[in-house]
């Protein structure tokens, strides 16, 4: 495999798994304003908070409005976090490197784009967020499982899918740093921002099945932090992103130092967060733990960049 | 009921071969087509095209138009019409024996310039022709191209006259394009009208693919059990970027570019995570010039440096060769049908278009006498460029290039104002006719040379126009043989 092959692939494997949570977020963002009493204007601030730059927001806007706050969240080409964003980096990455993935893949992600490139705000509003949300998740769904399905388990998968993992356990952190937020004196009325933040990631039935009745949010945040049968949690994502750099060792011959030191730098993150007691984390070592985290997976993605994509490097047999 | 009833068949019938009409009357070979498409309502036929349509673009099979000031590139998608193009089995035979026949002429008109040059050395071929063309390679002089196989991929673009004989209009021997079109346009056919395909006995395609794939394994120059075969793209911003992912998908080769390769001890390897793979065949689509900035122009960033000096020293092959545009310059392909004699001892089964050489004096004399019903083209130009349209002309610009010709007669060839066939389309509903052509593709390595069934049907959408060009809005249809 070459590296911009490897680059790409890496992008698109983090690109679609940021748009599904941001559809994930927005989704259950959207639907929490019903349930309490805050003035809208606050609603729409909180929800562009959640994934956007509000100081981008303030520059364009003057107020926080349902179209504007939507639009610049989904449909805004020029705001690099913005899910229209994601999906076009996704498809442009996989553009440049079609002939690596099946053809389905491609006429997914790409029908996908269209789709989101031609949708306008007013017919979101229209057809209900709802049922956009649910949409964005499908046709993610839709081309994850497909790979699953029929892509070939060779390098340029293990690649995908370590871009994949290491997006989710960012987002899990950026998530709950959201959560740490809050202000004290409301953390423990916020019983609806609580089920919201698991819901977001599909976990309330998780949570639920496993028997916790620890429905705060410092209950959630052990659950999405540590809870590895989860496969949205940190300490999920962390191990399926180890396992894939191990299985990129062993398809390639490639037995460079850079790829050891990756692979050792996320085994010990992975057991670091196995070592953590449910007492490790609590209200007041939250902020820290996820700092933590948040530079282990800025030190991952530096170190991947440097093992599988330096533009122009010798390559010696 | 008929077609015939939304549109009359235009009086140009009698000027202009018609695919489907003879006359008044349908053409056997498309009755149930035609029965099929005249059932239909405009709307549906709309509703049919636009989901047509929508799969083109959903497969991305577009070609790029870069604009300034876009946030990315034009993505435009090829006019694709719903109503395919037919070709009787017997006329197929014809066509397919007749390319094939071409291409083995003009392989061993390349060895043979390249090496002996007996063609020259007999006067069949004005010396200065051959070696004052700007594609011919001097670098490329007696060196063995394995398999005696200068042209490996080959599109051989065909008309109709007013009588429905084919006519050889050029040949396309550098790196045509167009493979991807024809595998689309039947995908496309297949699964959005299969009601039409599965009611014609039509030879399937797919297998010209696997032939492809083996005639580049073919011409690894060592003997290897897995040969590595790439192809060699100018990058994601080139127009024709999807046929090459397609090609390399479709047969499982490598796709690189100029900087995924480096040259070392002679040896071309693909430089990748896992080490250095060496490449034995290089499918290349860039043009010679950009090959290898170490032979040819210095400041390609496309190619690699020290290719040309692997392929002198045997280690790689590079498809087509260097070199083959030659064979391909307008007034070369006038001697087309004479190294078929020559060199095969066969007759030419295939006819050119009558063309007329400037530098024959008696030829020259005769166009000019007539230069209102000639088109005169200059030969080491294509796409439209240095041609004059004497029909279309004005007194002035004949006169012009009247002078242009006798001062310079080398450079210009002449032809009547070409005859192309015309078929039906699907225009919004209503059912219009349209000049076609046809770009038969082959493909050959030294045993064989095979050709794919059908080919690329190309449209020119605007009425009345004959340039079929993708740049200038042409459009395509799926290609049927027949095989009974």
């Amino acid at each position: 495999m070459l590296d911009r092959i490897a680059e790409c692939l890496f992008w698109i494997g983090r690109y679609t798994e940021r748009a599904e949570n941001h559809a994930r977020l927005l989704d259950v963002y959207y639907h929490l304003r019903e349930e309490d009493g805050e003035d809208a204007e606050a609603t729409w601030k909180r929800i562009a908070e959640a994934i956007g730059d509000c100081a981008l927001y303030e520059e364009r806007y003057d107020a926080y409005r349902e179209n504007d706050v939507l639009f610049f969240l989904t449909l805004d080409w020029t705001q690099p976090n913005s899910i229209l964003s994601c999906v076009t980096q996704a498809r442009n990455n996989l553009k440049k490197i079609r002939e690596q993935l099946p053809a389905e893949l491609w006429n997914l992600l790409n029908g996908f784009y269209l789709w989101l490139k031609n949708m306008r705000v007013e017919e979101i509003v229209q057809m209900s967020p709802h049922g956009f949300f649910q949409g964005l998740k499908e046709r993610l769904a839709a081309f994850q499982g497909t790979a699953v399905s029929i892509a070939l388990r060779d390098e340029s998968w293990h690649m995908l899918e370590s871009g994949r993992y290491l997006e989710r356990s960012e987002n899990v952190v950026r998530l709950l740093q959201s959560v740490g937020r809050i202000a004290p004196e409301q953390r423990k009325g916020a019983y609806g921002y609580t089920v919201a933040l698991l819901k977001s990631v599909g976990g309330y039935e998780a949570f639920r099945r496993l028997g916790q009745d620890d429905l705060t949010l410092e209950g959630v945040s052990r659950f999405l932090v540590l809870q590895e049968a989860f496969p949205r949690s940190a300490h999920f994502s962390l191990a399926a992103f180890e396992r894939h750099l191990k299985d990129m060792r062993r398809e390639s011959d490639k037995s460079g130092s850079a790829l050891e030191r990756t692979i050792r730098l996320a085994g010990k993150a992975r057991s670091e967060l196995g070592w953590l007691d449910r007492d490790d984390i609590t209200f007041d070592t939250l902020n820290s733990v996820l700092q933590q985290l948040l530079a282990t997976n800025r030190q991952l993605g530096e170190a991947v960049a440097g093992t599988f994509f330096s533009p122009g490097r010798e390559v010696t047999a | 009921m008929g077609i015939t009833n939304k549109t009359p068949v235009p009086s140009l019938s009698s000027l202009y071969y018609n695919e489907m009409y003879d006359g008044s009357q349908v053409r056997p070979h498309y009755g149930k087509v035609h029965e099929s498409i005249s059932r239909m309502t405009p709307q549906e036929r709309v509703a049919r095209q636009a989901k047509m349509n929508g799969r083109l673009l959903e497969e991305g099979i577009t070609f790029t138009l870069s604009g300034a000031g876009q946030p990315e590139a034009l993505e435009r998608t090829i006019p694709f019409d719903l109503i395919p193009r037919i070709i009787p089995m017997e006329e197929w035979e014809t066509i397919e024996q007749g390319t094939k026949q071409r291409v083995r002429a003009l392989n061993a008109f390349l060895a043979d310039i390249y090496h002996e040059q007996c063609i020259l050395k007999d006067g069949l071929v004005p010396r200065r022709m051959v070696m004052g063309n700007r594609y011919f390679r001097t670098e490329m002089m007696r060196l063995a191209a394995p398999g005696g196989t200068y042209v490996t991929a080959s599109g051989i673009d065909l008309i109709r006259d007013e009588k429905g004989a084919y006519y050889v209009l050029e040949d396309n021997l550098r790196s045509p394009s167009g493979f991807s079109y024809v595998f689309k346009s039947r995908s496309i056919l297949t699964h959005d009208f299969p009601e039409l395909m599965f009611s014609h006995p039509v030879r399937g395609i797919d297998r010209f693919l696997q032939e492809f794939r083996s005639s580049l394994r073919n011409l690894s120059p060592v003997d290897k059990a897995e040969p590595v075969v790439a192809l060699l793209t100018p990058g994601s911003y080139n127009s024709a970027y999807f046929e090459h992912v397609f090609l390399a998908q479709q047969m499982g080769i490598e796709l690189v570019e100029g900087r995924d390769l480096v040259c070392k001890d002679h040896k071309i390897y693909i430089r990748g995570l896992s080490g250095l793979k060496q490449v034995d065949v290089l499918y290349r689509r860039i043009d010679d010039d950009y090959l290898d900035p170490l032979a040819f122009r210095p400041d390609s960033v496309l190619g690699v440096a020290g290719l040309m000096n692997a392929y002198r020293y045997g280690n790689i092959t590079i498809a087509n060769a260097p070199g083959t545009g030659v064979a391909d310059d307008k007034a070369i392909y006038t001697f087309v049908p004479e190294m078929i004699r020559y060199y095969l001892n066969e007759r030419p089964i295939l006819s050119n278009v009558p063309t007329y050489l400037m530098s024959r004096p008696d030829e020259r004399e005769h166009v000019l006498g007539r230069l209102e019903e000639m088109v005169v083209k200059e030969t080491s130009l294509s796409g439209g460029y240095g041609m004059l349209v004497g029909p279309a002309s004005t007194e002035r610009e004949r006169e012009l290039f009247a002078a242009k010709i006798r001062e310079n007669p080398d450079n210009y060839i002449a032809q009547p104002t070409i005859k192309l066939s015309t078929s039906p389309i699907n225009l919004d509903g209503r059912i219009a006719h349209r000049h076609i052509d046809l770009r038969v593709f082959a493909v050959a390595d030294g045993a064989s040379v095979r050709v794919l069934p059908g080919g690329l049907t190309r449209v020119a959408m605007k009425e009345g126009s004959l340039v079929v060009n993708s740049s200038q809005g042409g459009g395509v249809k799926d290609t049927w043989v027949l095989s009974r």
